[in-house]
């Protein structure tokens, strides 16, 4: 039914101010009333009547607003409390504006923490039933490290348990993988157990997964593929599955293709083949079947049978273990088992961190909520007498601070939203800084969970920042609070809430910056750390591996000769050499091997009580291409050919601890690891080298022996020049070189020798930026605050000031007044959060280096600092003191 | 503000007049009530606006009447007065008998 024209204009004019539920209702009254009129009075006084009735309903709806006194539903008032808190915001922009950016800074960070935390932390790994995945790890039992598990340990462990649905081993080789095109590329691969997949509950995109028979000695070479890999050597063609590709220079069969985004079980691993291992034969030849079950190299992950528990796991691995120690006592002697939840070891590593990097964030978030609170506090004083006034009208003192709760949700979502925006570009921002070795970094993003919980959190700030000021309004005497509005004492009675939060965000920053400072410190101190070399001026280049057939000694020997010699030869190059790993590359521990040795003329001892020290192939080059000064002695040179006496040279750690008082060089040493199994070798100390922190920053130098390349020919060395070329103008020079030498070879990509060292302190360096952003951001909002609390002291007081000043006191004396109510405050603030930075520091503790948790330095001079801040955020509101005139400050009745 | 807190003047004069209407106590028959009767004008809105506080404090209940042609084809809202209302009711009038009791409210000669 069409309604005639006058009833749809009515219509639209009462849907401005009359609630929904009633409006039918009333249209119903006027419309009957109206009938009445038009006959009894004509239609003209008819309508003059109809809009004196709306202009009667607008005011009365309309005053209804404003004082609270309307009953609507609930949906209906919230929704008009918005509206009325918008038109309030935009009145007050300077307000708005600075709430804006606390809280969105405040959320934002804590948002984009969020993200990282989530991704890294909370979300379980991306397998089906990823609780029930384990690592498994052979233990000491004297010392609690834990270790990779043998081989046929392995095997008997996998046999025997009744605990576990299936175990898989694993280890990480580079294979080198030859394009069409001929060109060969060193791969990430895992060699793994056949099973692997079926443990991780993963099915190939395309193809089959490995089976059984795959892993029979003799059985033809077959290879899984990585969704990227696929994509980037064969464009995506599905046809690759069954067709050959040529691994290490063998002709692989592709069988199947994983898909996007597994990389199990390191970041960028692209290729899996089968693991193929015997009970008897070690696969690598430089170890005696003997020491087989010694050779702890595999990497085992493991899925607990349904309704199984970790404790339970736990046992019969232990159980398992106990078992092998008593069959094999010298090479499990003091050797038990760990089952590790795979997720804790996937982010183990930076799993504190984050956490203290979340609880950093917090309290930024904390001293935002503070900062917006006392914002509102102030905002609320002056809008005291309003809120008086609705409520003599009649408007519930609940439904006032239900009105005051819309209005900080309103500024707290609105606050979100722009911390979401932040948390978004921040993170683009931030991620590429993040070292590259963080687990599962790749995955950090702004995704539903964190909208949610972002959402959650503007909630909870909007809240606990409206209650306060509505909780404290709540208490006041109406009349009281309309008598004094606006004359100073009722911000007075409120004072100590602002107070209160001041010296909370005084005390939370310092805090925050005396943690930060210590992280930074440490940072500052890993870096002047004496690192024992010089990689300035150096390129590296990562391990350069062999062809099989290279492999056996006197080829790979002669190779390395001829391509460092080739090396030496290119232009602007001063020397090179070659090593079995870089020092400080994070790999360092898988390849430098630990060798057990004796020292000739002294008792021998049995294997297992043996000193042992890292074992490095050098060529006689390495050590001056890095820099690495000779104590003692004399260098490798040409005498020390493959066929010579054998010698070594040893790091000073070793020289002091072993010969304290005799110089070492001339005493002879024979190791027990060699490239012939079970064969020990001895061999004449003839130098001594300055220390290296090889196996990383925070590691206290350990006894190194050093062998001569030619006397220990190993078939990959990573190589090491100094010149004064840049790496990008060398790259192709060495690749020349190793192409000439043979062409089958992938050489990796030449870095400056500073990169590898800038990336060891690659966490540290980030954990202490992204906590001096934090404690940066904590200080400004803190000072920012104290600047507010002392500004609105000075205006709450300029009366009294005015009286002061008229009484004889002098504008300095006026100010300092002010200022010191700032100072006292911020001096409590400095001592709550030195007494807190104490305690908390100590948490911090495993993460700094050379520095202690409490420094001193640091406890004297951040707050030293944080005060001479204090007196600029309160010396500057302060200063309108002396603005102040007497004779108005006293009149004035605002 | 509860329901014992003392009704304004406008308020009882609502109620009454919603008790003389019975069952046609609509808002534009309480406004015409009270126009008739005290010979005041009342604006509507005051009306429906103090009518929908005095049910939210549970003195009056109402509710809707199935539409009228009259009315083009809209519901009306009809309102009856609670015991809690009478009773409020006759809280104010005696409160205001009391006060009265005894007074010559005949203007004199100051």
């Amino acid at each position: 039914m069409t309604r005639p024209l006058w009833q749809r204009v009515v219509g639209r004019l009462l849907a401005g101010c009359v609630p929904a539920a009633r409006r039918e209702e009333i249209l119903g009254d006027l419309t009957e009333d109206l009938a009445t009129r038009r006959s009894a009075r004509g239609r003209l006084v008819a309508s003059l009547w109809l809009v004196q009735e709306i202009h009667s309903l607008h005011r009365a709806y309309g005053r209804a607003r404003h004082t609270g006194t309307r009953s609507s539903s609930l949906l209906d008032s919230v929704w008009q409390d918005a509206r009325y808190a918008v038109r309030g915001y935009l009145q007050t922009p300077t307000f708005t504006i600075s709430a804006l950016v606390t809280l969105a800074l405040g959320i934002g960070a804590t948002s984009a923490m969020f993200s990282l935390v989530h991704a890294i932390v909370l979300r379980p790994l991306p397998y089906p039933q990823a609780d029930q995945l384990v690592s498994v790890h052979q233990m000491r039992r004297s010392t609690g490290a834990t270790t990779d598990v043998s081989p046929p340990n392995f095997m008997d462990v996998s046999e025997e348990n009744h605990t576990f649905a299936g175990l898989a081993a694993f280890w990480s080789p580079s294979i080198t993988a030859t394009d069409a095109h001929g060109n060969p590329e060193k791969v990430l691969a895992a060699t793994c157990s056949h099973n692997l997949f079926t443990v991780l509950g993963v099915l190939p995109e395309h193809g089959r997964s490995f089976v059984a028979a795959d892993a029979l000695p003799g059985a033809p070479r077959v290879a899984m593929i990585g969704h990227g890999f696929w994509q980037r050597l064969f464009g995506g063609d599905p046809a690759i599955v069954g067709r050959e590709l040529l691994l290490d220079n063998t002709p692989t069969e592709v069988v199947g293709i994983l898909p996007i985004g597994f990389d199990f079980p390191r970041t960028g691993t692209e290729l899996w083949v089968p693991l193929r291992l015997s009970r008897t034969q070690p696969p690598n030849p430089a170890i005696s079947p003997a020491e087989y079950r010694a050779y702890r190299i595999l990497s085992v992950v493991g899925r607990v049978r349904p309704g199984v528990t970790l404790a339970q796991a736990r046992a019969d691995l232990v159980g398992l273990a106990g078992t092998l120690e008593q069959q094999y006592p010298d090479a499990n002697h003091d050797m038990t088992a760990a089952v590790i939840p795979l997720h804790e070891v996937v982010d183990g590593s930076v799993r504190s961190a984050l956490t203290i990097l979340f609880a950093a964030v917090a309290c930024v978030l904390l001293i935002a909520c503070a900062n917006v609170g006392g914002l509102l506090l102030v905002r609320g004083m002056a809008r005291a007498r309003e809120a008086s006034i609705r409520q003599a009208l009649g408007a519930h003192g609940l439904r006032i601070m239900r009105q005051a709760l819309t209005e900080s949700l309103v500024l707290a979502l609105t606050g979100g939203l722009a911390g979401l925006c932040l948390a978004t570009s921040g993170l683009d921002l931030f991620l590429p800084f993040a070292p590259a070795d963080t687990p599962r970094i790749g995955e950090v993003r702004i995704d539903a969970t964190t909208i949610v919980w972002t959402i959650a959190i503007a909630v909870v700030v909007g809240v606990v920042c409206g209650l306060i000021p509505a909780f404290l309004r709540r208490g006041s005497d109406l009349t009281d609070t309309l008598r004094t509005v606006g004359r100073g004492a009722v911000g007075g009675k409120h004072r100590w809430t602002r107070d209160l939060l001041v010296i909370g965000e005084v005390a939370v920053s310092l805090t925050l910056l005396i943690g930060a400072g210590l992280l930074i410190q440490s940072v500052i101190r890993e870096q002047r750390l004496d690192i024992g070399f010089r990689p300035s001026g150096v390129l590296a280049i990562d391990r350069i591996e062999l062809p099989r057939r290279l492999a056996a000694p006197q080829a790979s020997a002669a190779f390395f000769e001829h391509l460092l010699a080739a090396i030496h030869d290119i232009p602007g190059v001063a020397s090179a050499g070659a090593t079995l790993g870089l020092p400080l590359d994070p790999r360092a521990h898988f390849f430098v091997d630990e060798s057990t040795f004796s020292i000739e003329g002294e008792a021998p001892l049995r294997r297992a009580d043996r000193p042992s020290a890292a074992l490095h192939v050098v060529s006689s080059d390495y050590f001056i291409t890095i820099g690495v000064p000779l104590k003692h002695g004399r260098w490798f040179d040409a005498r020390d050919r493959m066929d010579a006496p054998g010698v070594m040279l040893i790091n000073e750690t070793m020289a002091r601890r072993f010969w304290p008082n005799d110089n070492p060089i001339g005493h002879r040493i024979t190791h027990d690891l060699s490239i012939v199994p079970g064969q020990s070798v001895t061999r004449e100390i003839v130098g001594v080298v300055g220390d290296v922190r090889h196996f990383g920053l925070e590691q206290a130098t350990e006894a190194q022996m050093f062998v001569p390349h030619p006397q220990m020919p190993w078939p990959s060395l990573a190589v090491v020049i100094r010149t004064d070329v840049p790496g990008e103008h060398l790259s192709a020079a060495v690749r020349e070189a190793v192409w000439s030498l043979d062409r089958t070879i992938a050489v990796p990509a030449v870095r400056p020798l500073e990169h590898v060292v800038v990336d060891a302190l690659g966490q540290p360096r980030f954990r202490a930026w992204v906590l001096g952003v934090f404690a940066g951001s904590a200080l400004i909002l803190a000072m920012i605050g104290l600047y507010g609390t002392t500004a609105y002291a000075v205006q709450l007081r300029s009366q009294e000031m005015g009286l002061r000043m008229a009484l004889g006191a002098t504008p300095r004396m006026a100010t300092w007044t002010v200022l010191r109510g700032g100072l006292t405050l911020a001096i409590i603030g400095i001592a709550c959060g030195l007494g807190a930075a104490a305690g908390v520091t100590r948490v911090l503790s495993t993460f700094l280096f050379d520095i202690g948790p409490s420094d001193p330095t640091t406890f004297v001079a951040l707050p030293v600092l944080l005060m001479a801040l204090t007196w600029i955020a309160c010396y500057l509101p302060a200063r309108r003191v002396r603005r102040i005139d007497p004779l108005a400050a006293i009149n004035a009745n605002p | 503000m509860t329901s014992q807190s003392p009704l304004g003047e406008f308020e009882i004069l609502i109620l009454l007049a919603a008790l003389r209407l019975q069952e046609d106590a609509t808002g534009s028959r309480v406004r015409d009530e009270i126009e008739k009767i005290t010979g005041r004008r009342v604006a509507r809105g005051a009306v429906y606006v103090t009518m929908d506080r005095l049910e939210e404090k549970r003195l009056l209940a109402s509710h809707r009447a199935a539409p009228t042609p009259e009315r083009g084809g809209r519901p009306r809202r009809i309102y009856r007065v609670q015991p809690a209302g009478v009773r409020a009711v006759e809280r104010s009038l005696t409160a205001l008998a009391r006060m009265r009791a005894g007074l010559d409210l005949a203007v004199g000669p100051l």
